[in-house]
C-alpha cells in the first residue's frame, strides 16, 4: 500500500511537470511567435489605413481648393496658353475701342502699336480692357499722343506679349 | 479449497484526476494548433492588405503631390496676372496723373511719355503758370529740363528724378 501510494505521488508529479512543459513549449515556441507576427501585421495594416484617410482627407481638401481656384484662374491659364497672332490683336484693338490699328513687331514678343483714338479716355480704357484680352499684354513705358483732328488722337504706344515658356508667337 | 467471491480490482494505470488532466492538455494543445493555423494562415492574409495599402498610399501620396504642383502653377499664374495689370495700371496712371494737370485753358497738341520723362506740346494762354504747375505738382518725380514758348505755343521737357541708391 505504501508502495503504491509513492508511486501515485510520483506519477502525479512527473505528469504536472510534463503538462507544464508541454503547454509552455507549445506557447512559447508556436502560438507566441505566430501571435507577435499576426498583431504586427495587423497593427501596421490599421496604421496603414490611418494613413491613407488622412491623405485622402488632405487630397479632397485640396482638390475643392484646386477646384475653386480652376473657376478663377482657368481663364488666365488659358491666356498664358492661347496662340498670339496681329491679326487677332487688331481685331481686339478694335473690339476695345482703337481706330485703325497698325501693329508692328519690335522684336520677341514686343510690339509697337499706332491708333486712333477719341480721347485719352477711350485710350485708358483700352489699357484696363487688356486684363481681358486673350493674351497677357503689358503695356511698356512709351506712349506718344498727336492731336491730328478734334476728336482725333493717334496714339502710339508700346505692349509685350508674355507667354507661358516654350511657347512663340506665330510669325516669329 | 476456498473460493473468494470478492473480485481482485487491477490498480489502473493512471489515477482518474492525471487522466483528466492528460485530456485536457491535449485538448488546450489542439487548441493552441487550430490558433496557430489561425495567426499564420491570416498574417498571409493582412500582409496582402498591407502590400495593397501600401499601393494605395503611394498612389494617392503621388496624386497629393501632382494636385499641389497644379495648385502651386495656378497660384503661380494668378500671381502672374495681378502682377501684369498692376503694372499696366500703374503705367497708365502715371501718364492719366500727368493729363489729369493740364488746365483747362491748354490744348495739347503732342504729349510723349517715356521712361526718362515726358515731353509736352501745345497752347496755353500762360505758359508761366503751365511750368510752375507743372514743377511744383511734379515736384521729387519730375525736373523741368527745357522750355519753349512763343505766342502761346509752348514745348516742354521733363525729365525723371532718379532716385539716390
Amino acid at each position: 500500500m505504501k508502495a503504491y501510494r509513492y508511486r501515485a505521488a510520483t506519477e502525479t508529479t512527473l505528469s504536472l511537470f510534463l503538462v507544464l512543459v508541454l503547454l509552455g513549449g507549445a506557447a512559447v515556441w508556436g502560438v507566441l511567435p505566430a501571435w507577435e507576427q499576426w498583431s504586427q501585421r495587423q497593427v501596421r495594416s490599421q496604421q496603414l489605413a490611418i494613413d491613407i484617410n488622412r491623405l485622402q482627407q488632405r487630397y479632397d481638401a485640396l482638390y475643392e481648393t484646386k477646384a475653386a481656384l480652376e473657376n478663377r484662374t482657368g481663364m488666365l491659364a488659358e491666356r498664358l496658353d492661347n496662340p498670339f497672332d496681329e491679326t487677332t490683336l487688331a481685331q481686339w484693338m478694335r473690339s476695345a475701342g482703337a481706330e485703325e490699328p497698325r501693329i508692328v513687331r519690335e522684336g520677341a514678343g514686343r510690339f509697337e502699336i499706332e491708333a486712333v483714338f477719341k480721347s485719352p479716355a477711350d485710350f485708358f480704357k483700352l489699357i484696363t480692357a487688356l486684363d481681358d484680352a486673350p493674351w497677357f499684354l503689358s503695356l511698356e513705358p512709351f506712349v506718344e499722343m498727336h492731336a491730328v483732328a478734334p476728336q482725333r488722337l493717334k496714339i502710339r504706344f508700346r505692349l509685350a506679349v508674355l507667354q507661358a515658356v516654350g511657347r512663340t508667337d506665330r510669325g516669329e | 479449497m476456498a473460493y473468494s467471491f470478492i473480485e481482485l480490482r487491477k490498480k489502473p494505470l493512471w489515477p482518474k484526476g492525471l487522466e483528466r488532466l492528460w485530456i485536457g492538455t491535449a485538448v488546450v494543445l489542439v487548441l493552441m494548433g487550430v490558433s496557430v493555423l489561425f495567426f499564420r494562415f491570416d498574417a498571409q492574409t493582412v500582409a496582402a492588405q498591407i502590400e495593397r495599402r501600401q499601393a494605395e498610399k503611394a498612389t494617392l501620396a503621388a496624386q497629393l503631390e501632382q494636385l499641389r504642383a497644379s495648385i502651386a502653377s495656378m497660384k503661380d499664374v494668378a500671381s502672374f496676372a495681378r502682377k501684369v495689370a498692376t503694372g499696366n495700371e500703374l503705367s497708365a496712371d502715371r501718364w492719366g496723373d500727368l493729363l489729369d494737370l493740364v488746365p483747362d485753358d491748354t490744348v495739347l497738341e503732342r504729349f510723349e511719355w517715356r521712361k526718362d520723362g515726358f515731353v509736352m506740346q501745345g497752347t496755353t494762354s500762360d505758359v508761366k503758370q503751365l511750368e510752375q504747375k507743372f514743377a511744383t505738382a511734379l515736384s521729387g518725380r519730375y525736373r523741368l529740363a527745357s522750355s519753349r514758348a512763343s505766342h502761346g505755343r509752348f514745348t516742354m521737357t521733363f525729365r525723371t528724378v532718379k532716385e539716390r541708391s
